[in-house]
């Protein structure tokens, strides 16, 4: 067990050196002069001698190697050098903008259970019924859809019919439930299907049998019961999900005009920042590798079944 | 390793690893390939599909006019009868993206499939057939690759290299190769141990030809499965990704550029962001179809 826990923990490092030796070493061979992009912010047209000077100050004229383990000696740390366009820390940067996507993960996540959760328990208890078939039907069509869609639909819907939301976007930190709903569009088909597939299981088993026999009335077998001997898988893949929405939030928050974390991150792609984009990609990196961890060792903790390879 | 508790029921709700896990198991035969697409939902989905790529074949053909030719005086026109869905906010034809758009999209798509599975397949034959060592590594290797998020690896990519769809495909390529390694691994570790791979040394094959003619046929069935069920996740992300800007680039007829050019018209000309919705929407759950009448076979089988 503890070897298991140790080994699984030691996988993380090979991960998260790879994705930052992948990003180090293509920003090397691209195209742009970091150096020069510097220099242009210290001095309006920089000669030749001074981006050298800048590139030397920076380290930029060591070996790719080294420079590597520099920046990783730093990054260890949580210094990830200086946002290009605004002069901040990056990770500072980050800090700033995460409470808009947290909000929007949180909120997606309540609405998520809020919705699928029911109806999950519903195809359960009455499987293969009407209502059964229409829920599939609802799942496959989540499934297919592009959420992006959803949510360019939403925001016509919403914002310019109705005109409960900005259509422009909301000041800072403020985050419509409509954004969260076109978040979790792909979601609620898997965990539809999920809790469906393991309550039903667990109501046809023996002991949920003998619960009856003892004269329980049906909703507290299965939403006391059921639920909980269900739940397991049904809270790892809930894990994976904030991992997917987290992850994936750039896309909903450039529809929505939010100002979080995906937006940062799809700006600094296009100004070319590399602190910022560095520091976003090694902290969600470690955030994903860290919690599919905690996922797998929980499940070996709970479920002594599972062999452990 | 979570075998016990998930038991797969329909595969096509989860997520990359528990697939590849699920075909993992055994190798599925070509007759049994075959006897999945008799479903009439599935049928449905494969002419849905074969429409689509007709429609993309021919798309220089089927256009109604140059997708690219820009003419302002005639922007953001209504529906007539040379224009069958109106115009956009450069007066370009928008059937003709439209349709030049299911080229792209379709395109990009199957070349991300062929590189994933041009990179995985060959790696996971020759792992799984050496052993030993070799195998150890690249099943590390592998493991590696499928820990790291498409997401971060595409931001990393377009971050670095430039956004374009060339980078696009080579990011998603690039995570997407380790699945079909590793099913392709396990399922070469399966078949080599069969008397008649020996019969074929014996014969006096060598190991190339035993591996890219003879084992390669018999897993190309789970391969093709597990490439029918993702290929709508794969529409899905090549639009997505070009939607916010980190794949290919406008002027490109793709769906997800003419999506992202008609948010900015979302209050004057909302029709723009309707077609290339409804078109991401039927490809993608034509080929859902497809896969689910793959996965209600496999399920079958196991009875």
């Amino acid at each position: 067990m503890i070897k298991y826990i140790v080994k699984r923990v030691l996988f993380i490092i090979p991960v998260l050196l790879s994705v930052t030796l992948l990003m180090f070493g293509l920003s090397s061979i691209s195209a742009g002069d970091a150096a020069r992009v510097m220099a242009e912010k210290v001095y309006n047209h920089p000669t030749q001698k001074q981006i050298e000077e800048i590139r030397h100050e920076n380290g930029l004229d060591l070996p790719l190697a080294l420079q590597y383990a520099n920046w990783l000696k730093k990054a260890v740390k949580g210094d990830f050098g200086k946002s290009l366009s605004t002069g901040n820390p990056a990770f500072y940067e980050l800090k700033r903008h995460f409470p808009v996507t947290g909000k929007l993960a949180l909120m997606s996540i309540i609405l998520l259970l809020i919705l699928s959760v029911p109806l999950g328990i519903l195809s359960a208890v009455f499987k293969n019924s009407i209502l059964d078939k229409i829920i599939e039907v609802f799942s496959f069509i989540s499934v297919s859809m592009p959420n992006f869609w959803i949510g360019l639909m939403l925001l016509y819907l919403f914002g310019v019919k109705f005109k409960l939301i900005s259509v422009i976007g909301g000041t800072h930190g403020d985050v419509p439930w409509i954004a969260a709903f076109a978040m979790d569009v792909g979601y609620f088909g898997i965990l539809i299907r999920l809790i469906r597939t393991n309550l039903s299981e667990v109501l046809l088993s023996d002991f949920v049998k003998a619960l009856k026999a003892k004269g329980l009335s049906s909703l507290n077998i299965i939403l006391k019961h059921g639920m909980k001997n269900s739940m397991l898988p049904v809270m790892t893949r809930i894990v994976s999900m904030i991992i997917g929405v987290l992850c994936g939030s750039a896309v909903i928050e450039s529809i929505f005009s939010l100002n979080g974390i995906g937006a940062l991150a799809l700006e600094a792609v296009i100004s070319k920042d590399l602190p910022v984009l560095q520091c976003f990609i090694v902290i969600l990196s470690a955030f994903v590798v860290v919690m599919n961890l905690l996922v797998d060792i929980s499940y070996s903790v709970i479920d002594r079944r599972i062999e452990l390879k | 390793m979570v075998k016990k508790v998930i038991d797969i029921e329909n595969v096509f709700f989860y997520n990359r690893k528990s697939k590849v896990e699920k075909l993992e198991n055994k190798v599925i035969s070509n007759f049994g390939l075959k006897r999945f697409l008799e479903k009439t939902s599935t049928k449905a989905g494969f002419l849905i599909i074969i429409i689509f790529i007709t429609v993309a074949l021919f798309a220089p053909v089927l256009a109604p006019h140059d997708p690219l030719l820009v003419d302002v005086t005639n922007k953001l026109k209504n529906p007539s009868l040379s224009y069958p869905f109106g115009t956009d906010q450069l007066g370009r034809c928008v059937l003709s993206r439209l349709i030049w758009g299911a080229r792209n999209s379709l395109l990009y798509s199957f070349t991300v499939l062929f590189a994933t599975l041009m990179i995985g397949v060959p790696i996971g034959l020759v792992s799984g057939y050496l052993g030993g060592k070799v195998d150890s590594v690249i099943m590390r290797i592998i493991d590696i690759f499928m820990a790291m998020p498409s997401f971060i690896v595409a931001l990393a990519i377009a971050g670095t290299l430039g956004a374009s769809g060339k980078n696009l495909v080579f990011s998603m390529s690039l995570v997407y190769w380790a699945e079909y390694a590793r099913l392709s691994r396990a399922l070469t570790m399966q078949i080599k141990e069969q008397s008649y791979v020996m019969a074929l040394k014996a014969g006096g094959c060598n190991d190339f030809q035993i591996l890219f003619k003879h084992v390669l046929r018999n897993i190309a069935s789970s391969i093709i499965a597990l490439a029918t069920m993702e290929i709508g996740s794969i529409i899905l992300s090549i639009a997505g990704f070009s939607f916010i800007g980190l794949g290919v680039q406008a002027p490109t007829p793709e769906w997800g550029i003419l999506l992202s050019d008609s948010k900015e018209y979302i209050q004057t000309f909302p029709s723009l962001m309707i077609y290339p919705g409804v078109a991401i929407v039927i490809v993608v759950m034509a080929f859902n179809l497809v896969g689910g009448g793959i996965q209600d076979g496999l399920s079958a089988k196991k009875r």
